[in-house]
């Protein structure tokens, strides 16, 4: 199997996701998405209607468009709440298999669940977190907690926000009663869960959820990543927002997703008083939970293991990830990350670092040399731009940008705030930038040869000379001489002669 | 300095004048130009004023500068000391050009060349700042960089190094760059012929003084074990050469080695065309380059092919582009260089996708951006990456932050090829082939499409709603898509 194809038909919408598979990591290849409100039918009326029907057939019609470009693709379509409803499910499910030749596989409210978990787990370190996890659809939201990394508990609840919203708001705008109704059915349903203050991170998935972080981060001009931190405050502020706002008029919002417009509303209302409970202050948002967690799966079906699952550090599962995508040299970048480490842990106290600034230094060090996949010429400045392009797992945008910054300066130019990327950090990530790759540039320069030779390094730092004393078996003429040459950030930052021995 | 007359397209050396002075000295060791070479340069070239006098050619001159004034701080301040105390208004040529040059010159001096890069072929240019190599393969630029491992380069950064060991040093770094070299190639890439040229043949025939234009492996090797031995008097004495020749020879000699290795060749061809000689004749227009066009082509589908673009579309929407193109000159007046840029934007549309498939516009742009390609402005290729961006019927035109940065008549161009790429794109949105073929009629304010499908090509009417508006803004013309609706 070389493609896999993964069809989520949801409340809301129908998406396909179709990846290629490499070694044990896979690439998303296309990503396909048609807003489709299927659920509307079935929550209104217990069924679906002819045209709800027809428009399904015409969507998939288009995704096996998609999907008959990739030599036969495993193809995997599931569904969820509309079609866990409908009376007259199973006969949509026989037609669109006689229509379309795929086979609809309904999943039930834990299922998913434990679905959307297995990709947050691809993509937060769970063993260190009190995790509250929550797929927040158009019927039901799913609930799951973990502890270091285990589930404790799991349930789904029928607080689906397009149900709710039709449910409780029967004007338009809803009325101040309707919105207080809302907020105490939720609450007292909550209460039967054992949300609490011990809860450390909360984690959403579901279109809807993801829009108002997607506005969050319009707002904040902050790049549209996949996962993304919103502060709890902008939940009361978009719930304050849409208060008075007729649907129509919430058009207005930038960023807005035209097909939520109603819903949006009880989705931020839901996910305040979920917060209220637990002591966190923000909560993340990750896209494509659903779909990414049903690839895993089928591939852990088949018998293929995700770096993720195979080491204990996703962090560093994704960096290897990224590393091999763009053809990295694995021996040099893993050997540079060593001596990164030995310099980082000698030079820790002289330069004030603390133990948490050495993932930025791992990071770039293991990434500096990917731009060379686009050309050796201006490496540097591509390695940047792949790794603020790639998604790495455990740094929030500041410290991606502080990593891409640190490789981006592995060669000869120093940090200038002429350099616009560079500019637009704070005066303390420049502070690290400089320090970082004043390291790692020693440490690339000890192994210039892609030989391994530097097997360890000691450091003596005095008043006026700091001495790097690399140990080897080996000749290091080329070292040394590219040692000279790349110093010089370290000796203007410290201010003192650095020399090798 | 060479001064050339042409009759026709034969040329006649009239003069030909060389200066040393080694300005690349300062410049790679301390990054700048010192006065004093300054001023000898505006010496020397004050005298070369007199020759622009004498056959009155101030009018018809071309004066460029390569690395050891591209790379110094004090660029500008040496062009306009120069201009103001010689007249002679110097240009930095850029190093994709530089090679281009470079690389005509001898390709008109040895035409075989033309055997060689189909065959798999390393070119290359040797001289005291870079090494620039070229590798072609079936008509294909596999591989174009300028690496700062020149001769005289290597001398200054090594110049604090005992002389007994200095060959090692160069050894070693010469190896990283093969190393580098090697990561760059496909593997099992094999190339079957070297060619040389550059101030490096100079030294190169003076000491081994070949009989053909062929230096082979064996001489190589027994010289540089000889040459290794002795001081620097002995070689003058011995080799009959220049000071400043023997400071580079020893690099010269294990960077001709190391490459030869690399390409597991055992002779190398070389070419004795001066790089003055060479601008002559690419000024003059008397080279010309038959080959460009396809060999640029044939290079993007290797590009592709690299980030794993999706091959049959690519041909797919250029077959569909260049229809349309073809069919509207009437209406978009465009040129046969605009029809190029057009098919070229088409090939790496999509090349982006490999970094992540939502803003693979913005990647293809920046990826596009990062080619350098021998014989193509840098205009050309910034105009292909705008249009490539633009082929996401997202970015509003006038609004995105792209297409700003050109000049508003090539914003234009780029506009109504961007607006064809959409059309021609959303006819396979499926990627899927499901259209094999256009028929387009031009009515009086509107665009009619007939296309021919296999089955009924609902994502490519989607698509095609979505995109075509862009197209009608552009050309004021309406678009219009219908398909054949006899399906099995």
């Amino acid at each position: 199997m070389k493609h896999l194809a993964i069809i989520d038909i949801g409340s809301n919408s129908i998406s396909l996701q179709i990846s290629e598979i490499k070694g044990k990591s896979y690439d998303i290849v296309e990503d396909y998405k048609e807003t489709i409100r299927i659920g509307d039918d079935v929550f209104k009326s217990g069924l679906f209607s002819e045209a709800t029907i027809n428009s399904i057939i015409e969507v998939l019609e288009r995704m096996k468009a998609l999907m008959d470009k990739k030599e036969q693709p495993f193809i995997r379509t599931v569904a969820t709440a509309p079609f866990r409803d409908a009376s007259n499910a199973k006969e949509v499910i026989d037609l669109i298999n006689d229509k379309c030749g795929i086979n609809i596989e309904v999943i039930d409210g834990l299922q998913e669940a434990e679905l959307v978990y297995l990709f947050v787990s691809a993509n937060f370190q769970m063993s260190n977190l009190n995790a509250l996890t929550l797929d927040i659809g158009g019927g039901t939201t799913e609930f799951i907690l973990s502890k270091k990394g285990e589930i404790v508990f799991s349930k789904s609840l029928p607080l689906g926000i397009t149900k709710l919203t039709r449910d409780f708001f029967n004007n338009n705008p809803p009325k101040k009663n309707e919105i207080e109704k809302l907020k105490k059915y939720i609450d007292e349903t909550l209460d039967e869960m054992p949300i609490d203050k011990s809860i450390d991170t909360v984690i959403c998935t579901g279109g809807t959820i993801n829009n108002i972080s997607y506005i969050y981060n319009k707002r904040n001009h902050l790049n549209d990543t996949p996962i993304k931190y919103i502060k709890r405050k902008f939940l009361k502020l978009m719930s304050d927002e849409l208060k008075g706002e007729t649907f129509q008029d919430r058009i207005k919002i930038e960023g807005i997703d035209h097909q939520r417009l109603d819903i949006i509303q009880t989705a931020a209302i839901m996910t305040d008083l979920i917060l209220d409970k637990s002591k966190c202050k923000g909560f993340f948002t990750i896209k494509g939970g659903l779909k990414n967690g049903l690839t895993i799966d089928t591939l852990n079906k088949k018998g293929i293991k995700m770096h993720f699952q195979e080491n204990v550090d996703v962090r560093l599962s994704r960096i290897l990830e990224i590393g091999s995508k763009f053809s990295f040299d694995e021996e040099h970048a893993r050997q540079v990350t060593k001596l990164s480490k030995i310099l980082f842990s000698k030079l820790k106290d002289f330069f004030k670092l603390d133990d948490e600034n050495w993932k930025l230094l791992e990071a770039a060090s293991m990434l500096h040399d990917i731009g060379n996949y686009i050309s050796y010429d201006k490496h540097h400045k591509h390695s940047y731009y792949l790794i603020t392009n790639s998604d790495l797992i455990g740094y929030d945008d500041n410290e991606a940008e502080i990593v891409a910054n640190i490789a981006r300066y592995h060669r000869k130019s120093f940090p200038k705030k002429s350099h616009e990327a560079y500019n637009k950090l704070s005066n303390k990530s420049m502070s690290l930038v400089k320090k970082l790759s004043a390291i790692l540039r020693i440490a690339d320069a000890l192994d210039i040869s892609h030989k391994s030779l530097v097997a360890d390094i000691n450091v003596n730092i005095n008043d006026n000379i700091i001495e790097i004393m690399p140990a080897s078996k080996n000749n290091l003429e080329l070292e040394i001489q590219s040692f000279n040459a790349k110093k010089d950030l370290l000796e203007s930052i410290t201010k003192r002669q650095v020399i090798i021995k | 300095m060479h001064i050339s007359e042409f009759t026709g397209k034969t040329e006649k050396t009239l003069e030909y004048l060389v200066k040393p002075l080694s300005v690349g000295k300062d410049t790679f060791s301390e990054g700048y130009i010192s006065l004093e070479n300054v001023y000898k340069a505006a010496e020397i070239l004050n005298g070369f004023s007199k020759k622009l006098d004498e056959y009155d050619l101030w009018k018809n001159y071309m004066a460029l500068c390569t690395s050891g004034v591209r790379e110094a701080a004090n660029r500008y301040f040496f062009i306009d000391h120069i201009k103001i105390n010689t007249g002679i208004e110097l240009k930095i040529l850029e190093p994709s050009d530089e090679i281009y040059i470079k690389y005509l010159g001898v390709k008109y001096a040895m035409p075989e060349i033309d055997n060689y890069e189909e065959n798999g072929l390393l070119f290359t240019n040797i001289s005291s700042g870079n090494i620039f190599i070229n590798i072609l393969k079936k008509k294909k630029l596999i591989l174009s960089e300028a690496l700062p491992y020149g001769s005289l380069r290597l001398t200054q950064i090594f110049k604090d190094i005992p002389v007994q060991k200095q060959h090692k040093a160069y050894e070693q770094d010469i190896g990283k760059m093969v190393f580098t070299l090697k990561n760059l190639l496909p593997k099992k890439m094999n190339i079957k012929n070297v060619v040389s040229s550059g101030s490096s043949i100079a030294v190169l025939t003076d000491t081994l003084k070949p009989q053909k234009d062929i230096i082979t492996k064996k001489d190589l090797v027994s010289a540089y074990n000889k040459i290794k031995e002795m001081n620097v008097h002995e070689i003058i004495d011995r080799f009959k050469l220049r000071q400043s020749q023997v400071e580079i020879l020893i690099p010269t000699l294990i960077t001709y080695l190391k490459i030869m290795d690399f390409a597991g060749v055992r002779f190398f061809y070389f070419s004795r065309n001066t790089f003055p000689y060479s601008m002559s004749l690419y000024y003059s227009k008397t080279i010309k380059d038959p080959g460009l066009y396809n060999r640029f082509k044939n290079t993007l589908y290797y590009i592709g092919e690299k980030y794993s673009f999706d091959k049959n579309h690519a041909k797919t929407v250029v077959k569909f582009a260049l229809k349309i193109f073809n069919k509207l000159k009437k209406i978009h007046s465009l040129k046969w260089k605009d029809r190029h840029l057009l098919e070229s934007a088409c090939i790496l549309h999509d090349i982006g996708y490999i970094i992540e498939p939502k803003y693979h516009e913005k990647h293809s742009y920046n990826i596009i951006k990062s080619i350098e390609f021998p014989g193509y402005s840098k205009e050309f290729i910034e105009m292909m990456a705008v249009i490539s961006f633009l082929h996401k019927e997202k970015h509003d035109i006038n609004k995105d932050e792209v297409s700003v940065k050109l000049p508003i008549e090539k914003r234009l161009i780029v506009y109504k090829l961007s607006s064809i790429l959409r059309i021609a794109d959303a006819l396979d949105a499926s990627h899927n082939q499901l259209i094999s073929d256009l028929d387009i009629k031009i009515e009086s304010n509107a665009v009619h499409i007939k296309a021919n499908a296999k089955k009924y090509p609902y994502l490519e009417h989607l698509s095609f709603n979505n995109k075509s508006e862009m197209f009608t803004r552009t050309f004021g013309a309406d678009i219009t898509l219908e398909t054949n609706s006899d399906f099995k």
